[in-house]
C-alpha cells in the first residue's frame, strides 16, 4: 500500500506493508507538490506523479490511499440527523432535503466521518467534494493500472495517525491563499475554522505577522472555548511550508505545539523511517483499516462522538477497488507461488539429475559377474586344499625327520615304515606310524626312540618290541601316535 | 461487498492465466519431487547393490590372492592323465620299478570320495635311497596330491640289492569349475587379480 499526502508545498508518499496485525513503513518518498495537479485535474502532472511513484517503489500496480488538505473539500457541514436509521437511502434523502446544506448529490460526493449523539442532539458531520475532481482522479488511477482505495481529508487522517484521542488537538494547514484549522475537542468533536488572516501570503505581506498569528490563535480558542476540557486550549499540529513556519514559532505556539504520540503509534506501526508531522496523515489514512475493524481504536474522551472513515470515494468505486485490491493481492500470492514452484521444480530437477547419475560402472558389473561365477570355484579350491591338509599325511616332512634323526655311522638301519592307516581317517590314533629298525646295540634303539620323541608332530613314541635277529643284532619295532584335533601340541600350554 | 456481483471483474483473463500457470508450476514441482523420491530410492538401492558388488569382488580378490599363493592346487579332471604320466616319469627317473597301479577300491565303494578327486593305490620297488628321494619330492608340477597311506617293506629282489617295496595310497584332488561358472559370462575382469 502507498499513502500519498498532497500538501500545498510537497507530496509525501509512504510505502506501507501489512504484516499480521501491524503495519510496516518500509520507505518514504518526498516529491514536489502535486496538489494543483489534483485540484486542476492536470492529466500530465498526475501521470508524472504516478510514474515517479512506480519508478521509486518499483511496483507496476499499487494500492493507493490519498490524503488531501481539508481546503480541497467544498464544504464541511453538520446538522441534526432527522432520520430513523443510517441506511444509505435515508442518509441521501436527509442530505438532499436539508436546506442548510444546499447540496446537489449529482455534483458532489460526501462522507460522514463523525456522528454526535446524545439525548438532546443527533448530529452528523458531512464532508463534501466535487464529483468531477474525484472522478478524474479515479479515471487517471485506473489508466495507470493502480487502485485507489481511499481519499480522506488531511486533518482527519492526521488525528487518526497520531493515535491520540485523549488530548485536544488543532491541525493547522497553511497555504498561500488560505489557512484551515481543524480542532478536535473532547466534548463535542471536530471544529473547522477558515482563517484568511493566517494565509501564507497574508502573513508575508503583513506589517505585524506576529500579531496576526496571535489573533488567529485567539480566534481558534474563541470558537472552541466552550468545548475545551484542557484549560490551556488544544495542542497545535502545523502543516506549513518552511517559509511560513518562522511566523509560527512564537513562544505562545511553541508551548502548545503538539507531540507526536510515538508510543501509541508503535502499537500499530513499525517504521524504518523517522515519523515526522508530515508523515502523520499518510499513516493515519492507512490506520482506517484497523479503526474499521476495531471499534476500541479511537478510545476518545469525547463520549458523545463516534468516528468513522472519512473516505469520500463513492460506494461503487470503493467496492470495485476493494475487489481489485484483493485481485492484486491474489496476483502477488500467485506470482510468489509460481516463483516458489519454479524454484522447487528447478531444484527438484537438479536433485533428480544428481540421483539419476548414480549408476553402477560397467567395469564393476563385469567384475562382479566374473567374481560371482568364479568365487564358488575358488572357494571349492580353498576347501579342497584345506581338506588335503587334513586327510593326507605330510610324507616328505615325516620321512625327512625319521631319516635325519637316525644315529650316525649306520648304527641303526630302517627296515619297515608305514605311515597312516589305509581306509581310515588320519585323526588321532596310536599306531599312526610303525617303524621297524635293525641295530647292533639295544641302547642305540633306545636313543633313537628318545630322538623321535622330540619331534613336534609325534604325540607319543614307544618301542613295542625288541628281539634278536639272525645277524646277532637287535630288531626293534616302534609305534608313534598322533595328536588328536583338540590335543595340545608340544610346547603349548 | 458485492464479490459475486463483481466476480467477472475479479476473475479476469490475466488472473486466469496466473492461476493456470501457478497450477501447472505447482503440479510440475510436485511431480518432479515425487520423481526425486523415486529416483532417491533407486539411487539408494543402486548404492547398496554397488557396495555388495564391491564387497563380493573384494572377497573374490582376497580369496584369489590367497589361492594363488598356494604351491599345489586341485587340477581339472581332464588333467588327471597328465598328472599320472608325470608320476610315472618321476618313478622312472628315480629308478623305481612300478609293480602295481590301480584306482583305489576304497573310492570305487565310496560315492563321496569321487567328488573331489581320484584315489589310487600304487606299488613300486627300488632302493631305499631312491624310494626316500621319490617320496620326499612327491609331486606333479602344481597338482594337489595328498598321500593318505605309506608302507615300506624290505623285499627280496635279485636285480636290486636291499630292495624295498613301497605301497602308497594317494589322491589327486580335482575341481569341477565347468559346472559352476556361468557359460554366458565372457567379459574380462579388470579388478580381479591373477587366478587359475
Amino acid at each position: 500500500m502507498i499513502s500519498i499526502t498532497l500538501y500545498p508545498y510537497k507530496t509525501v508518499c509512504l510505502n506501507i506493508k501489512k504484516k499480521k496485525d501491524k503495519f510496516i513503513i518500509t520507505d518514504k518518498l518526498e516529491l514536489e507538490s502535486y496538489l494543483d495537479a489534483f485540484s486542476l485535474s492536470d492529466e500530465d502532472r498526475l501521470y508524472m506523479l504516478f510514474s515517479e511513484i512506480e519508478r521509486y517503489f518499483k511496483e507496476k500496480q499499487s494500492i493507493l490511499y490519498f490524503v488531501i488538505p481539508d481546503h480541497q473539500f467544498r464544504k464541511v457541514l453538520f446538522d441534526n440527523y432527522t432520520k430513523q436509521n443510517d441506511s444509505a437511502e435515508e442518509i441521501k434523502q436527509w442530505i438532499s432535503e436539508n436546506k442548510n446544506f444546499d447540496i446537489n448529490l449529482n455534483e458532489y460526493y460526501y462522507s460522514l466521518p463523525m456522528h454526535i449523539s446524545s439525548q438532546s442532539t443527533n448530529i452528523k458531520t458531512l464532508y463534501v467534494i466535487d464529483k468531477s475532481t474525484v472522478d478524474f482522479l479515479l479515471d487517471m488511477i485506473k489508466r495507470t493500472n493502480n487502485i485507489l482505495v481511499s481519499l480522506e481529508p488531511l486533518s482527519y487522517a492526521a488525528l487518526r495517525g497520531n493515535c491520540d484521542f485523549k488530548n485536544e488537538s488543532t491541525f493547522i494547514e497553511i497555504d498561500n491563499e488560505y489557512t484551515e484549522a481543524v480542532s478536535f475537542e473532547t466534548n463535542t468533536g471536530i471544529f473547522k475554522n477558515t482563517m484568511p488572516e493566517l494565509a501564507g501570503r497574508t502573513l508575508l505581506e503583513s506589517k505585524s505577522p506576529e500579531y496576526d498569528v496571535h489573533q488567529g490563535i485567539a480566534n481558534i480558542d474563541l470558537s472552541c472555548r466552550d468545548n475545551f476540557e484542557d484549560i490551556n486550549g488544544s495542542s497545535f499540529f502545523i502543516f506549513a511550508d518552511d517559509k511560513y513556519k518562522k511566523y509560527l514559532s512564537s513562544d505562545e505556539i511553541n508551548i502548545r505545539k503538539g507531540i507526536i504520540n510515538l508510543e501509541a503509534i508503535g502499537k500499530y506501526v513499525n517504521s524504518y523511517i523517522e515519523i515526522d508531522i508530515d508523515s502523520l496523515p499518510g499513516i493515519g489514512t492507512i490506520l482506517q483499516i484497523i479503526s474499521a475493524e476495531d471499534k476500541s481504536f479511537f478510545e476518545p474522551k469525547c463520549h458523545v462522538a463516534d468516528f468513522y472513515s472519512a473516505n469520500i470515494l463513492p460506494e461503487d468505486a470503493i467496492s470495485i477497488n476493494k475487489i481489485l485490491s484483493y485481485q492484486l493481492k491474489l496476483k502477488k500470492i500467485l506470482k510468489i507461488s509460481m516463483a516458489a514452484s519454479a524454484l522447487l521444480f528447478a531444484l527438484g530437477f537438479f536433485v533428480n539429475m544428481i540421483f539419476s547419475a548414480d549408476t553402477i560402472p560397467q567395469s564393476l558389473t563385469n567384475d562382479f559377474k566374473t567374481a560371482k561365477n568364479k568365487i564358488a570355484v575358488i572357494k571349492e579350491e580353498e576347501d579342497l586344499i584345506s581338506k588335503a591338509h587334513t586327510e593326507s599325511e605330510d610324507i616328505p616332512t615325516l620321512l625327512n625327520k625319521i631319516v635325519s634323526l637316525k644315529p650316525a655311522n649306520n648304527q641303526l638301519g630302517l627296515t619297515k615304515i608305514s605311515i597312516g592307516n589305509k581306509g581310515k581317517s588320519n585323526n588321532k590314533n596310536n599306531d599312526w606310524i610303525n617303524l621297524s629298525v635293525r641295530a647292533a646295540n639295544p641302547m642305540v634303539c633306545k636313543d633313537y626312540m628318545d630322538s623321535l620323541a622330540t619331534v613336534d608332530e609325534f604325540a607319543d613314541v614307544s618301542i613295542v618290541q625288541i628281539n634278536n635277529n639272525t645277524n646277532g643284532g637287535k630288531n626293534a619295532k616302534y609305534q608313534i601316535s598322533k595328536f588328536g584335533v583338540n590335543d595340545k601340541k608340544k610346547g603349548e600350554k | 461487498m458485492n464479490l459475486f456481483k463483481n466476480l467477472p471483474l475479479f476473475i479476469n483473463r490475466k488472473l486466469t492465466i496466473y492461476i493456470v500457470l501457478t497450477a501447472i508450476m505447482c503440479g510440475l514441482a510436485v511431480g518432479v519431487w515425487i520423481k526425486v523420491g523415486m529416483t532417491y530410492k533407486q539411487s539408494r538401492d543402486i548404492k547398496l547393490q554397488r557396495e555388495n558388488m564391491i564387497a563380493t569382488v573384494d572377497k573374490y580378490n582376497v580369496l584369489a590372492a590367497k589361492i594363488n599363493k598356494e604351491a599345489y592346487r586341485p587340477v581339472e579332471k581332464t588333467q588327471i592323465n597328465n598328472v599320472e604320466s608325470n608320476i610315472m616319469m618321476m618313478l622312472q627317473m628315480n629308478n623305481l620299478n612300478l609293480e602295481n597301479f590301480k584306482p583305489s577300491l576304497q573310492q570305487m565303494n565310496s560315492k563321496k570320495e569321487k567328488n573331489d578327486g581320484e584315489l589310487y593305490d600304487l606299488t613300486f620297488i627300488g632302493t631305499w635311497s631312491n624310494t626316500v628321494a621319490a617320496l620326499t619330492n612327491w609331486h606333479s608340477k602344481d597338482a594337489l596330491i595328498g598321500i593318505k597311506y605309506l608302507d615300506i617293506q624290505p623285499v627280496d629282489n635279485i636285480d636290486i640289492p636291499q630292495a624295498v617295496k613301497t605301497t602308497i595310497q594317494y589322491k589327486i584332488y580335482t575341481k569341477d569349475s565347468s559346472k559352476k561358472e556361468d557359460k554366458n559370462v565372457s567379459s574380462k575382469n579388470s579388478r580381479q587379480t591373477k587366478n587359475t
